[in-house]
């Protein structure tokens, strides 16, 4: 009885199984490069070019502090707790530090920077990559 | 997500497999070629967890991690198991008629399908981004940062979540970031297809000469086609290597219990030490494991016992210089906030945390009608007088369900019932390490039903 | 039936899931940033392309220096694959596009021709 149970579900699941991991393997193989690089971020990362511009810009043995704030334009409710996380993962080798000179901004006021900062780049939308001046 | 990448895997995988045929050859031995193709699946795994334990130790003493390092520990794992083949030879198996047969109808087909179910598993898994979150959280970036940083990054391994979380995976998938070439965090879960084929191929093999194909292929079928399984095998992350280092070391054991062979209890040494460094609650899995091995020995103690408390013993040594390396940061979130018996001030919590325990681990769109199947394999054992296997799976069910309900019990953050989405509840993970196992365990217990005694009873 | 024969049926067997997908399918792929060039070989909507670039603090400087020199229309946008593409849309021949390569060629861009889109 057990031996039939098992056979049952398990040649009855393994077509479902066989299907469901086509239908992945179609939608990973269609995503674009970005999206696949970015994968879980996707629901976080409001605007992939501020982490792709920080990653050309910092050079991989520095260090960035990301400053994440409420005034990022479409953000989702994950985005402001966890874009440090998603960047510290991003964008190693490259150290996030407290005092870095570079600073991403993803919806922080830069006025209340602790140091003056120069925009490097703006991507509208409250995210911005800048670097201490002073 | 280059050739190189998947070729780098190859290498990898089959240098993993080097180390393993290697202690098994010292272990066990093989009698032909077919037998050793059959231990391959078994090989496989103690090379994971023995270069996976290693690299874990080497990391916690400050040995710089390259490549260097990654083919020195493993040939330096072979050069031991060289040395000790000759003072071992004591524990192989006697040479006894191979009880496998050909290549049967059932094997053919179910066989088949396994492969099938595999194949379209590494389709899906070849170009998947990283989506896990716990995977891009901390497991991931801590491989990432040993891969960059050449060790246990102070800041990384402080900073990132869970930072008591021993770094086994992190070590195995830094090791694969280098063979591949890049830090491809895409290609990685092609590394965790490796995991699961071997892990197949391990019970496939430990079974075939045991029990009969049709026991042992639906089965072990049914547990790869299981929709949690299926969909969440191939995360970089830690959960299914565990379940895989556990059910393993489980089904070891088992067969230990009831054939008193030594390499079978010396194999689930390393097994357990690596599930005590992969995940935190190897701890708690481990001594499930134990204290179930322990009560299905209750009648020969005198002879089992002394031989479960040195191989529990070195397993918990070769763990304990991790914990070494977090408690001497003042790393904690090991226990709960409470501490371990902390329990008793919250008892209110103790039967809604039973209740999601049990139904996390029945939970039909998670793991089908698996555990009804172990908990029906069980008492047919019973009733048909087999005493040691269902004595040994009773208790390991049993102590692990209550060690799934005593970690929602006692961390007091986690709300009851717990009805957390599947991909980020803990507690379903906690229950796939007795799914998994059930895939090694369900076919020997159903045998014993079958025969209506298991092997010990005739042992003297 | 032969060993041997027994196992080539095995293997066969094995190899049809993969065969059935490759027929289907076609070969596997393997990604890179390239996918997102698409080489122009018919005409058509075409853009001339002036480059790719980590950042648009590079690309901004060709596409300036572009559109200084008289290559009006010329635009920058990430591209999908991680870069950023400096380009100059709404050529509608490959002979047309060889042309406006050739002239680009002589203020000093080394310019591809690539299918819009």
């Amino acid at each position: 009885m057990c031996v039939a149970v098992a056979i049952v579900f398990g040649l009855v699941y393994l077509v479902r199984t066989v299907d469901r991991l086509g239908d992945a393997a179609a939608t990973h193989a269609a995503e674009n490069f970005d999206d696949r690089e970015f994968a879980g971020g996707n629901a976080l990362v409001v605007d992939k070019r501020a982490l792709y511009e920080a990653r050309a810009l910092i050079p991989e043995d520095g260090s960035y502090r990301l400053v994440a704030g409420p005034r990022v334009e479409g953000a989702t409710e994950l985005t402001e707790p966890y874009i440090d996380q998603f960047a510290r993962f991003f964008l190693m080798p490259r150290r996030p530090d407290p005092d870095a000179d570079w600073i991403i901004c993803y919806g922080c006021d830069p006025a209340e920077l602790d140091r003056p900062a120069a925009v490097v780049w703006d991507g509208g939308g409250g995210i911005s990559v800048l670097e201490a001046t002073g | 997500m280059t050739v190189r990448a998947l070729l780098g895997l190859v290498v990898f995988n089959a240098f993993l497999l080097v180390v393993g045929v290697a202690v098994l050859g010292a272990l066990r031995g093989w009698r032909s070629w077919s037998d050793l193709v059959r231990c391959s699946g078994l090989a496989y795994f103690l090379g994971v967890a023995l270069v996976g334990v290693a690299l874990t130790v080497e990391l916690v003493m400050g040995v710089p991690f390259s490549m260097a390092t990654i083919l020195l520990t493993g040939l330096g794992l072979v050069a031991v198991a060289l040395v000790l083949r000759a003072p071992l030879t004591a524990w192989h198996p006697s040479p006894s008629p191979d009880r496998v047969r050909g290549l049967g109808f059932v094997t053919f087909a179910f066989g088949l399908l396994v492969v099938v179910c595999l194949e379209a598993l590494f389709r899906a898994g070849r170009l998947a981004g990283l989506s896990a979150w716990d995977a891009w959280a901390f497991w991931v970036p801590k491989a990432k940062a040993i891969y960059f940083f050449g060790g246990l990054d102070e800041q990384f391994f402080r900073e990132l979540v869970n930072p008591t979380y021993p770094p086994l995976v992190p070590a195995l998938e830094a090791a694969a970031f280098h063979f591949m070439g890049s830090a491809d965090v895409v290609t990685l879960h092609v590394q965790f297809w490796f995991f699961a084929c071997g892990f197949a191929a391990a019970v496939a093999g430990l079974l075939a000469p045991r029990v009969t194909p049709i026991l042992l292929w639906p089965f072990l079928l049914l547990v790869l086609v299981a929709p949690r399984v299926a969909g969440r095998n191939l995360d970089p992350q830690a959960d299914f290597l565990l379940d895989y280092f556990f059910a393993l070391a489980a089904l070891l054991l088992a067969l230990w219990l009831v054939e008193r062979e030594p390499w079978l209890l010396a194999a689930a040494c390393p097994l357990m030490a690596a599930a005590l460094l992969t995940k935190r609650e190897g701890l708690m899995l481990v001594a499930c494991l134990v204290v179930a091995a322990l009560v299905g020995s209750w009648r020969h103690r005198g002879h089992a016992w002394p031989r479960l408390g040195l191989v529990a013993g070195i397993a918990v040594v070769a763990a304990i210089p991790w914990r070494v390396w977090f408690s001497s940061r003042d790393l904690t979130g090991e226990l709960p906030s409470a501490g371990v018996l902390g329990i008793f001030d919250d008892a209110d919590r103790a039967w809604p945390a039973l209740a999601s325990a049990l139904s996390a681990l029945f939970d039909y769109d998670l793991w089908l009608v698996i555990v009804p199947l172990a908990v029906a394999a069980v008492i047919l054992g019973y009733l048909s007088g087999a005493r040691v296997l269902p004595t040994f799976a009773l208790t390991l069910y049993a102590l692990t369900t209550a060690g799934v309900t005593w970690v929602l019990w006692a961390f007091t953050e986690l709300e009851l019932p717990f009805e957390q989405d599947e991909g980020v509840n803990p507690i379903v993970r906690l229950s796939g390490s007795l799914v998994v196992a059930s895939a090694a365990l369900v076919p020997l217990l159903v045998d014993a039903a079958w025969r209506g005694a298991d092997a010990a009873e005739e042992l003297p | 039936m032969t060993r041997a024969a027994t196992w080539v049926a095995v293997l066969a067997l094995v190899l049809a899931y993969p065969a059935y997908v490759l027929v289907r399918e076609g070969v596997p792929s393997f990604p890179s940033r390239d996918d997102c060039v698409k080489p122009a070989t018919t005409g058509g909507d075409i853009d001339a392309v002036f480059g790719y670039f980590d950042t648009e603090h590079e690309a901004v400087v060709v596409r300036d220096r572009a559109l200084e020199v008289g290559f009006i229309g010329t635009e920058m946008a990430w591209n999908g694959c991680g870069r950023v593409r400096v380009a100059v849309g709404g050529i509608p021949t490959l002979e047309v596009g060889r042309e406006f390569a050739e002239q680009a060629r002589g203020v000093g861009f080394e310019v591809t021709l690539e299918q819009a889109g």
